[in-house]
């Protein structure tokens, strides 16, 4: 039975595994609408997406590189330094010199990644691994290895404020996902990263010129990063050197568990904030409902290894559904 | 020829395949394969032969119908490794070998328990190699990686997998595609010395003198059933051909005998250098067909590569005049095209076959250009009709037959005029019917003022397309052939002209 599938009925699977996704995320939202009765308050929504607002602005830029087949591990050394700058800058010269230097020095990280990986041809995961404990190093140098208090507290005040009773953070996460989902889903440039990540070979054989596109979503992903930054900066009115150790996974694991593939070539901005929803949500959960948030974890990884598993058995499912290709033709 | 007619290894009765919803692949097919004989296999595209070697490999379940192994009764596989079990092995289309191991690291894997490889193994694991290899002429060293090895060796070294499993059937599928003549001799000399073992040999091909060649008997499939099974001594290829498309179309495209057009206005190369190649001197009027040919070493892929801009290399390149340069996009730009046989690494089986239609558009626009859905579904409507292309625009290109996805790869640049195509290979592993639409679609090309040219292991497919064949022989022009003298002996021959440079004997003309 399983050797009958036909290409149709693959993608009729496939699109019902994103919908699960959406699906568990909405049983939860419902489960805790029901238990708890704080979840469904405007208040509690407006926390939840306030918090998830640093881990969903960066994984939009992580999306883009998955698609593409690549992948950064240092966006928390990237958010841990553009913050410490953030602090010197603010408290040297001034909030907006600071939040124009958060951006230059995050188009320049991404920048070096991108130029590791695409002229150096290093693995992207080895190559960010390296950039992240550096960056991370040069938050430490550039800190005294101290976490520095902002002087003017407006960064702070602005990042806390509301508009439309939506949190200024959760804004901006709205503002990268449409950015996103503009720039991959109905640009040229986003469907060759589509295109890089399925297949660089036929990419190449088609023109385009594969090391500069797969440029491309690392400097998105360090201009995320600067936002994350400035989010995180304000709220504690701190940049602290150590901030987004646990960045680079919360943010992967994120992603992956919307469904966008870690093999590259498949993936929607639509899958990946629903899993930056449900990895949320959970938490947010676990917290209302009083659990030891070791538990979290342990959920959480679950979730992921699942969501990987499932996604793999996809791809094998898809390759037996190509096996009979010459006798699988629809008929005319 | 082997003797054949032992008795009876392998019996399929019945055997049919449904893919839901509505394909139906094989529709009651029998077959008998004996030991010793070389069974020929042939059917057009969709006719069913892969689905029955799928079956047969333990791939795929057949929907009913019974699978008979000499010794072993009735048997149901319920996956590959059941097959090799029952002493079926097979060589695929898509060798699946492991570049970065060795001959004969390849042959022990999956045989013997796994583990790393070191001093007493190694020798065990290559003497056994050895044994079987030496009845294999042409065969890779033990130690060779196979990377560093032709596609006769990577076939070899599958065919002597197979050996190694003492398999009573093996299957081979489409073993010939990217064979050039002398290799293709080599090749059915060794398939007769396994068939003298007692083995069964199932010869899956489009090839139709392959098969006349080497086959004791040949079945032919039509449309999920078996239409003819007779000794192959006294068919004739007319008569294989008859019944494989039935009252269908057939016969080539042929070009007349002249090289047409303007050859200042073509394609002209002149002194292109890249490693092991050149200096080369090319022309492509407008309005021809020039071929390639070479065995393995000579360099035609890469040439095609270089005047692509996907390889370095010197030496100048001019189209319609204007000189090539830079990177593939901008001689995209400058009306280039590429077609290759090897689909997996030029198209997305994944992406919808619109999308691969937009696929050569993106490279010259802008990133942030709105990306047009509703013109690349344009472009790949229109070329699916001119085409006559078996499926449509919104259904995974993957889902096509092997034809139609070529025809595809082709018709992506035909929406341009005062294009020049780079054809690599482009009938490899498609069959009759689908050469002959691909070999017309290049011929009206040529006629509308456009230039093609073409690389191919198949001598016979470059006399029936090509004006004039230009033979390399150790990455240098030994003959241009044209007119009267281009014939498939004189293509063959003339790889024979010149011992290379090194004095060493080229590939695949061991004796």
């Amino acid at each position: 039975m399983k050797a009958g599938l036909s290409g149709r009925n693959v993608e009729l699977i496939r699109r019902l595994r994103d919908y699960a996704v959406l699906i568990v995320l909405l049983a939860i939202c419902a489960y805790l609408a029901v238990a708890t009765d704080t979840f469904a308050s405007i208040r509690n929504l407006a926390n939840v997406s306030e918090q998830i607002s640093v881990v969903g602005i960066v994984a939009m830029g992580m999306t883009m590189l998955l698609i593409s087949a690549n992948l950064d591990l240092s966006v928390g050394g990237q958010v841990a330094l553009i913050g410490v700058v953030i602090a010197r800058v603010m408290n040297g010269v001034g909030i907006w010199p600071a939040l124009v230097a958060a951006v230059l020095v995050g188009l320049v990280l991404g920048l070096v990644n991108g130029l590791i990986v695409t002229r150096l041809k290093v693995n992207s995961l080895v190559a960010t691994l390296g950039s992240g404990l550096a960056f991370g190093g040069f938050a430490f140098l550039a800190s005294g290895s101290q976490p520095i208090v902002l002087a003017d507290r407006a960064l702070q005040a602005f990042m806390s404020g509301h508009f439309a009773a939506v949190p200024v953070p959760t804004w901006i996460f709205l503002a990268a996902i449409a950015f996103s989902a503009w720039f991959l889903h109905l640009t040229v440039g986003g469907r060759e990263l589509f295109a890089i990540g399925a297949n660089a070979e036929a990419a190449r054989y088609a023109g385009i010129r594969v090391d500069r596109v797969a440029l491309i979503p690392f400097v998105f992903t360090g201009v995320f990063c600067a936002f994350a930054a400035m989010i995180l900066t304000a709220l504690l009115n701190t940049a602290s050197p150590n901030a987004g150790a646990q960045l680079p996974l919360q943010v992967i694991a994120a992603v992956v568990v919307g469904g966008v593939s870690i093999a590259g070539g498949r993936g929607t901005i639509f899958m990946a904030v629903v899993g930056v929803l449900l990895i949320g949500v959970v938490g947010n959960g676990f917290n209302l409902l009083n659990i030891d948030p070791t538990y979290q974890n342990i959920f959480t990884g679950v979730i992921i290894v699942v969501a990987v598993a499932i996604d793999s058995a996809m791809r094998a499912l898809g390759a037996r559904a190509s096996a009979p290709a010459d006798s699988a033709d629809p008929a005319p | 020829m082997s003797a054949g007619g032992g008795d009876v290894v392998l019996e399929v009765t019945d055997l049919a395949k449904v893919y839901p919803p509505a394909t139906q692949a094989l529709r009651g097919v029998d077959l008998e394969l004996r030991a010793g004989e070389i069974h020929g296999l042939l059917g057009a595209n969709g006719a069913g032969k892969s689905s029955l070697i799928k079956i047969l490999s333990g791939v795929e379940a057949p929907t009913s119908g019974t699978i008979r192994i000499a010794g072993r009764g009735h048997v149901a596989f319920a996956g590959p490794s059941d097959a090799l079990g029952a002493g079926i092995g097979v060589v695929h289309q898509e060798l699946p070998l492991f570049p970065n191991l060795t001959a004969a690291e390849n042959v022990a894997l999956g045989q013997q328990a796994g583990g790393f490889l070191g001093g007493r193994r190694r020798r065990e694991v290559n003497a056994a190699y050895d044994r079987i290899a030496a009845s294999f002429p042409g065969a890779p060293p033990a130690d060779t990686m196979l990377e560093a090895v032709g596609l006769q060796g990577w076939q070899l070294t599958a065919i002597i997998r197979a050996r190694m499993t003492n398999a009573r059937v093996l299957i081979l599928d489409e073993p010939t595609s990217s064979l050039n003549p002398e290799e293709r001799r080599l090749l059915h000399a060794n398939l007769a010395e396994v068939a003298r073992s007692g083995t069964a040999i199932l010869y899956v091909s489009h090839f139709l003198d392959d098969v006349l060649d080497v086959c004791d008997v040949v079945t032919v499939l039509r449309d999920g059933k078996r239409v003819m099974s007779r000794a192959a001594e006294g068919l004739s290829e007319d008569q294989l051909l008859h019944a494989m498309v039935g009252e269908g179309k057939r016969g080539p495209a042929k070009r007349s005998g002249g090289v047409p057009g303007d050859t200042a206005d073509g394609l002209v190369v002149r002194g292109l250098r890249a490693p092991g190649i050149g200096p080369v001197d090319l022309d492509v009027p407008t309005g021809a067909c020039i071929g390639l040919y070479g065995l393995e070493d000579a360099g035609c892929a890469e040439i095609l590569r270089v005047i692509y801009g996907l390889l370095p290399g010197s030496g100048r390149i001019a189209w319609r005049g204007r000189p090539l340069r830079g990177d593939t996009r901008t001689r995209i730009e400058a009306g280039i095209g590429f077609v290759s046989g090897d689909r997996p690494r030029t198209l997305i089986g994944d992406w919808l076959v619109a999308m691969n239609y937009g696929l050569v558009d993106l490279g010259s626009r802008p990133f942030a250009a709105r990306l047009d859905r509703a013109a690349e579904r344009r472009k790949a409507e229109a070329s699916i009709a001119a085409l006559e292309i078996k499926g449509r625009a919104d259904q995974p290109l993957r889902t096509l037959s092997g034809g139609n996805q070529q025809k595809v790869a082709l018709g992506r640049w035909l929406d341009r005029s005062g294009i020049c195509i780079l054809a690599d290979e482009p009938t490899r592993g498609v069959d009759v019917r689908g050469r002959t639409a691909i070999h017309e679609g290049l011929v009206r090309l040529c006629d509308a003022g456009n230039a093609v040219l073409v690389r191919s292991t198949d001598p016979e497919e470059l006399v029936e397309l090509c004006n004039r064949v230009v033979v390399l022989v150790a990455g240098r022009v030994s003959r241009v052939l044209s007119g009267e003298a281009l014939t498939t002996e004189r293509i063959e021959a003339s790889t024979r002209t010149k011992v290379r440079a090194d004095g060493g004997v080229p590939l695949g003309a061991h004796p």
